[in-house]
């Protein structure tokens, strides 16, 4: 499992994916580069968000790069300073990444395909705090106006952790079902 | 014993359930005995009960009145033409100055236990579903009885009439409109499975909102939620049908007549004729027009994104209706209705409340009508509509607690600048404050009692002392407007969150269970209602209530 690093880079989004894309089209890379934007990876980003707002910090790009280009990358940059005004203001390893989750199905079907879905995690991943309860109430019904209570209910939450790359396929995965909802990727740096 | 959905025990309602409110019946007989009912009745009829001068506050010696047509009860004169819906009313002049009477010297504390129903209803859901699941009958008693008892031992017999009088002059006519209509529209199934196009999405949303007024919306709801959810099951993005549907099915549909939605039939019970609420037709059209658009373009636009990697939405499976006789029986109910606004037979004294005989031939009519529903319409039918009586149950309690708890705010609107509510009186002048005021607590507190509220607030600010015929009867002409800013603020408001109107949590729960991961409380208010709803009645404000 390749590892990570995040770039945060002095420049705005659309430069900075503009040279990237052009160094990874030029050195053969098969990809792996993500935007911490895109990829919706909190990482260090919302502090900024509010500093770079209150003009406290200049305009900064989040990018997550595999560690066997992030030398490169580093080099690039520098080399390009002076024709791009790139810079790159800080440089860490992504230990791990993680994100939250919950979710809430009223029936057994829907509870079947949630089980599905959080039973194919991959192995390299891990499960932390994970709660689930599914909840019968025989004698609750839909069609009440003024105190419905669901007759089945399959609710839990849970946090993910592990290598950023399986990590973002999962999330994607979770995501694609309209019951759980996921959280921003957070990042432990190093 | 709650109702149950299963084989033939959808016809069932537990008796340890009746023991609430038959605790209720008895504490109002027992009181009534205690305070000498006879007395009560004779001074009811003669017009000289001394309810003041029982409670120490040396009143004129004439009973409040009521909220309704049942003033009479205590009222002096028995002049009045008979067979008129109000004749009560206007036979008894001067039983609405006894009502501000009684108005003018509750204090505001008195509307505690209304305030604490209303805020039970809307935060028990959201806050201790499991708990309020099971002991709501409990909450709605407790909140009754700390009104009624206390109002019952200052009062004496003038406090017992005035509870036997808003319970038979309101509560039961509309537990048994809202029964009726549950009950025959709860036997139409809607089979099949319409292909989940805009289209037909837009179609069912038309026909729910014409029907809406008709059947009700909780009627509307309950037949056309499935079968447009069938028809979407395979759509993607499924939040948007379901929250138009809330919006205009489960509300702004059911503004054209007193069947449509529970303010209006309270309306109708306080002498609003049954076809005025057609006056709200334009800003009914008005927003159900732009509603319509909006969720077209907004369906066709996620229909077209969706389509590339949607599954074959499959073939349509025809509709079908089983269980239409039921749409006859709906007819006697709006027959039965009608009746009662135009037949004026005279009036039968019941306990010391004068009730009209054509409301009681209403009643028997409704009744008829919905046991002839429950014996003609097939079991399956119902089971597969997933037919309970819990709905109504809990309509039951509830409105027991609410018409119970409403007198003092009701008393206390009435007496207009000599209330205790005068500084809101004063606060609340123009159509546009009726609006939004009105619409902006029924958003939040059920908007039945809500309507009742500033209506009465309406018929005390402009004719404090008039009996409530007259007085509604000068509204309507006189100043119409705020009659229609409160009607469509209770009715179109209903819609800004799920606590607004009953049909909202039912569509909301069968959608979840269904499958639609649906909006959360604060989801639907900030999501969709503010961005959606409000700027439209911003809208409504500056074309209708300027």
């Amino acid at each position: 499992m390749q590892g990570y690093r995040e770039l945060v880079f002095e420049g705005s989004l659309p430069v900075v994916q503009a040279f990237l894309t052009g160094l990874r089209l030029g050195k053969r890379w098969a990809g792996g580069i993500c935007f911490s934007e895109e990829c919706e990876i909190r990482g260090e980003r919302r502090g900024h968000k509010v500093l770079e707002r209150l003009h406290i910090e200049k305009n900064l790009t989040y990018v997550l790069v595999p560690e066997r280009c992030a030398d490169a990358v580093v080099l690039a940059t520098r080399a390009a300073r002076g024709e791009l005004g790139l810079a790159i203001r800080r440089d860490h390893v992504v230990q791990h990444a993680h994100f939250t989750y919950k979710f809430a199905g009223y029936n057994r079907k829907v509870a079947g395909r949630i089980r599905k879905a959080l039973r194919a995690m991959p192995s390299s991943l891990e499960r932390d705090a994970a709660k689930e309860n599914e909840r019968i109430h025989p004698g609750s019904h839909g069609v009440e106006g003024y105190a419905p209570e669901h007759e089945y209910k399959y609710a839990g939450t849970g946090m993910i952790k592990g290598p950023l790359e399986p990590l973002l396929a999962y999330r994607k995965s979770l995501a694609r079902l309209e019951w759980i909802e996921v959280t921003e990727i957070g990042l432990l740096l190093v | 014993m709650k109702a149950v959905s299963g084989g033939s025990g959808i016809y069932h309602i537990g008796h340890a359930r009746l023991v609430l409110p038959a605790l209720l019946v008895l504490l109002v007989v027992g009181m009534l005995a205690l305070t000498g009912p006879s007395a009560a009745l004779s001074q009811a009829s003669s017009g000289e009960l001394s309810l003041y001068a029982d409670a120490g506050t040396g009143g004129e010696g004439k009973s409040p009145g009521a909220a309704s047509e049942g003033h009479d009860a205590v009222g002096a004169g028995h002049s009045a033409e008979p067979g008129s819906h109000d004749a009560e009313h206007e036979s008894h002049g001067g039983e609405h100055g006894d009502h501000a009477n009684l108005g003018a010297r509750l204090p505001l504390w008195s509307t505690i236990p209304f305030v604490g129903i209303l805020l039970s209803i809307a935060l028990g859901p959201l806050l201790a579903s499991h708990f309020w699941h099971k002991h709501f009958p409990k909450v709605s008693a407790f909140w009754a009885l700390v009104f009624a008892i206390p109002f019952v031992i200052i009062f004496k017999s003038a406090g017992v009439h005035e509870i036997l009088h808003i319970y038979l002059i309101d509560y039961f006519p509309f537990i048994i409109l809202l029964w009726a209509l549950f009950t025959a529209s709860g036997g139409i199934l809607l089979r099949g499975t319409p292909a989940g196009t805009p289209k037909v999405n837009l179609l069912i949303l038309i026909i729910g909102t014409l029907l809406a007024s008709w059947i009700g919306t909780t009627g509307a709801s309950m037949l056309l939620i499935r079968p447009i959810l069938r028809a979407n099951e395979k759509r993607r993005t499924k939040i948007h049908i379901v929250i138009f549907f809330i919006f205009l099915v489960s509300n702004i549909g059911g503004s054209l007549t007193p069947l449509g939605d529970p303010p209006l039939f309270l309306g109708f019970l306080h002498h609003v004729p049954f076809f005025w609420t057609f006056n709200i037709f334009p800003h009914m059209a008005f927003v159900v027009i732009i509603l319509l658009a909006a969720f077209y373009v907004c369906d066709t636009f996620l229909y077209r994104r969706e389509q590339a990697d949607l599954p074959p939405l499959g073939k349509p499976e025809p509709l079908r209706l089983e269980g239409t006789h039921n749409f006859l029986f709906l007819g006697g109910v709006l027959g039965g209705v009608l009746l009662s606004g135009f037949w004026k037979p005279g009036d039968v004294n019941i306990l010391g409340i004068h009730v009209g005989l054509q409301s009681i031939a209403r009643d028997v009519i409704l009744i008829l009508m919905g046991i002839l529903s429950i014996v003609t319409t097939r079991k399956k039918t119902r089971r597969d509509n997933e037919f309970t009586w819990f709905p109504i149950v809990e309509v039951a309690y509830l409105f027991a607690g609410i018409f119970m708890t409403i007198i003092p705010a009701l008393a206390i609107l009435k007496a207009g600048a000599e209330g205790a509510l005068a500084p809101l009186l004063a606060a609340v002048q123009t159509p546009a404050h009726y609006f939004w005021i009105t619409g902006g607590l029924s958003s939040f507190l059920d908007n039945a009692p809500t309507y009742l509220t500033f209506f009465n607030s309406a018929l005390g600010k402009f004719f404090t002392g008039m009996p409530e015929a007259e007085a509604v009867g000068h509204l309507i002409k006189d100043q119409a407007i705020y009659l229609k800013a409160i009607s469509a603020g209770a009715v179109f408001m209903g819609a800004n969150t799920y606590i607004g109107n009953a049909p909202n949590f039912m569509v909301r729960s069968i959608a979840e269970e269904a499958g639609v991961k649906m909006p959360s409380f604060f989801g639907y208010l900030i999501k969709f209602a503010i961005p959606i709803l409000v700027p439209l009645f911003v809208l409504v404000t500056l074309v209708f209530f300027r």
